[in-house]
């Protein structure tokens, strides 16, 4: 799902108290914002705390929505908030979660692996921008114009930010990171 | 676990990191559904669907409700009630889902706006359901309060307790601006008196004599719009556009976007605009006053405060500023000035028009637009008469006659009644500039009264302290100043106790 097709009516049914408009809202973003909560806290425990808290406002706080056709910036900006809370709170986990254990393994194929090893490596090595903006152009299907208005940053830093994290996950994920890692200790 | 350089490409990256957090996105929908009393539907009702157009009017009877004192507008939104009527039938047939007894958790939303600006949504049993800040002082009130699931009186009382504590409200600063949107208008009515009636009772308690201002918010999308591109409150939006209503201040909605809540308030409440339950005024103790005003505009004018009649002062707003608008009669012309509260320096001068009363504002107003629109040409008209050696008659085609007062030959501003007649021979009757009629009224009144300004272009930088000085220059007006100050400090306490009052 596109988040930029978002159907800015939807809120304005859930203003209503609509729950079926409620449902339709959550079934197209709920990955959206759990990954982007992921991004920013990098403990699904977290995330996931937050993606309820973010649901719940989002449905008692649609009657203060205003419609300017950017339902999914005004999402985002909810989780956003709830997360910086969370971490100014002190209320989160340290541990980056490790998608890759055992269990895990075990009992999914191997492209969920890949998949799981990609998304590991992009909570460990990126930073908190480099996070979200990846979680954002591949989860949300955003523009990286719609995610600079959403970060509210210039269209440049965003793109430099998003080829910086790709290369960086390039280079890990085919094991140069680690033989540099290892050069420089050396 | 390593892969080769060849297989990652930014396609496969971005792929995997999208699989991987749909994969592990917890399904929480349920739990949800129950938290906020979502009553389960099958699987297969369809989520309705008629036209966006028509579902967004159809949940918006508020906005379909008609204005009855504006006819037109009530027939545009009779029609947009009809097709709101017409989409919730649809709904009914089509949807599965009932309007009827439709009720969601969010009742109504109290709007609190000091500077720091808070909304809290309610509901039915008057309980925060949520509380969410509209600007970045109303972050810092928020985020040490816990405010859910409190009764909206209660949480109310903390907010305005936080922003004293933070320095938000003051003394002087001592204006809430209190708004209440809902979909029963009657019981948003209820809740906003209800609110209004307890805050004060909790203000007077502390040593803030509190202004509260409230209005009962009728939200459209135009509404809503404005409020959202300007990052302000919807309380904050509805008072603008009332404001901005006003027939002397029409159009100056993005000058009014630059006040402060006190501003806004002592501008609404100066207007008698409250569409709720109001207590106080606001503090305006910083401001040259009403006196201060006339005088400095009396100074402009070159007159004394006896020459003066139908003396109307009153706040305004003009560049984003706080003014007063000054209004009279003097010497069958009416004068308007604008004042900067402030400063007390006169903001707009050389209004000057003959035959218009000064008690009627909007006669003020159009005057002043007059002047303003005729400035160029008047300014011509005063070069020519200085280029012909004129005696100052203008020569307007209007009527209209002005004077900057800052020029070098203040001189004379209008004509006498024989000269408007002479130069405007095809005046209509009605003309309140050039009518034959007003002209005879002038003559009766005064007849070699002239519409004049003095050259105060030295002083146009003074304050207001400074500007009895330049009122008169003769000795009887020196005596008449001494007397008007008293008379103007008489004037300044009893405003003092009635705002007090």
């Amino acid at each position: 799902m596109h988040a930029a097709d978002l159907d800015e009516n939807l809120i304005i049914l859930m203003a209503q108290g609509d729950g079926d408009a409620f449902t339709e809202f959550y079934n197209q973003t709920a990955s959206i914002v759990y990954g982007f909560a992921l991004s920013i806290l990098r403990n699904k425990q977290d995330a996931e705390d937050v993606m309820h808290d973010a649901f719940i406002k989002a449905y008692t706080s649609a009657v203060t929505y205003r419609p300017m056709g950017k339902p999914i910036a005004w999402l985002l900006t909810i989780v956003k908030n709830l997360c910086y809370n969370r971490i100014r709170s002190g209320r989160i986990f340290e541990d980056i979660d490790d998608y890759q254990d055992a269990a895990v393994s075990e009992t999914q194929d191997q492209d969920t692996v890949t998949d799981r090893a990609v998304l590991q490596q992009a909570l460990k090595i990126l930073d908190a921008d480099e996070r979200q903006i990846v979680t954002l152009y591949s989860v949300s299907g955003l523009k990286h114009r719609e995610i600079a208005e959403i970060m509210e940053m210039p269209m440049g830093t965003v793109l430099s930010k998003y080829n910086r994290a790709l290369a960086k996950m390039r280079k890990e994920l085919t094991g140069d990171g680690d033989r540099n890692r290892k050069g420089v200790k050396k | 676990m390593t892969y080769n350089r060849d297989e990652i490409n930014e396609e496969i990256i971005m792929k995997s990191l999208a699989n991987a957090i749909q994969d592990s996105t917890p399904d929480i929908l349920q739990s949800l559904r129950a938290e906020l009393n979502i009553e389960s539907r099958s699987a297969d009702t369809p989520v309705m669907t008629v036209s966006e157009t028509d579902r967004a009017d159809a949940y918006r009877p508020v906005k379909a409700k008609a204005d009855t004192s504006q006819r037109q507008k009530a027939r545009v939104r009779s029609t947009a009630y009809k097709v709101a009527s017409c989409a919730a039938a649809l709904i009914v047939i089509f949807g599965g889902v009932s309007l009827v007894n439709r009720t969601g958790p969010a009742f109504a939303v109290v709007g609190l706006d000091v500077n720091p600006g808070i909304e809290l949504t309610i509901d039915k049993n008057e309980k925060v359901i949520s509380a969410v800040a509209v600007n970045e002082d109303g972050q810092h009130i928020l985020s040490d309060l816990r405010i859910e699931k409190r009764n909206v009186n209660s949480a109310c009382d903390e907010v305005v307790e936080a922003m004293m504590d933070e320095g938000y409200l003051t003394d002087t600063s001592n204006s809430v601006l209190l708004s209440v949107r809902a979909d029963d208008p009657d019981k948003g009515r209820e809740i906003e008196r209800e609110i209004s009636d307890n805050l004060n009772g909790f203000l007077e308690d502390s040593e803030i004599s509190p202004a509260i201002f409230g209005q009962y918010v009728e939200a459209d999308d135009e509404l809503d719009k404005f409020a959202g591109t300007h990052g302000i409150s919807i309380g904050k939006a509805w008072l603008i556009r009332k404001l901005s209503d006003e027939e002397d201040l029409s159009g100056t909605a993005d000058s009014l976007l630059g006040l402060t809540t006190q501003e806004l308030v002592l501008l609404g409440q100066d207007r008698a605009l409250s569409t709720g339950t109001s207590y106080g005024t606001p503090n305006t103790s910083k401001y040259v006053g009403t006196d201060g005003a006339l005088i400095a505009a009396l100074e402009a004018a070159g007159l004394s405060k006896e020459e003066a009649e139908n003396v109307k002062v009153n706040f305004s707003c003009e560049n984003g500023s706080i003014v007063y608008s000054v209004g009279f009669d003097a010497n069958s012309c009416i004068y308007g000035f604008n004042v900067d509260a402030l400063t007390g320096m006169v903001m707009l001068h050389d209004s000057v028009i003959p035959g218009v009363s000064a008690e009627s504002p909007a006669g003020i107003a159009d005057a002043i637009n007059d002047l303003i629109s005729n400035e160029h040409s008047l300014s011509q008209n005063k070069a020519d008469q200085n280029t012909s050696g004129a005696s100052g008659n203008t020569d307007s085609g209007s009527g209209n006659t002005g004077n900057s007062g800052t020029g070098s030959d203040p001189g004379k501003i209008a004509g006498d009644a024989e000269d408007i007649t002479d130069t405007d021979p095809d005046d209509k009757p009605g003309d309140i500039s050039g009518d034959t009629e007003d002209i005879e009224d002038i003559d009766d009144a005064d007849e070699d009264k002239e519409c004049t300004l003095p050259d105060n272009s030295d002083k146009a930088e003074g304050s207001s302290s400074d500007k009895n000085d330049g009122i008169s220059s003769d000795s009887d007006k020196e005596d008449s100043n001494k007397e008007k100050t008293n008379k103007e400090s008489e004037d300044k306490d009893k405003e003092k106790a009635s705002d007090n009052n």
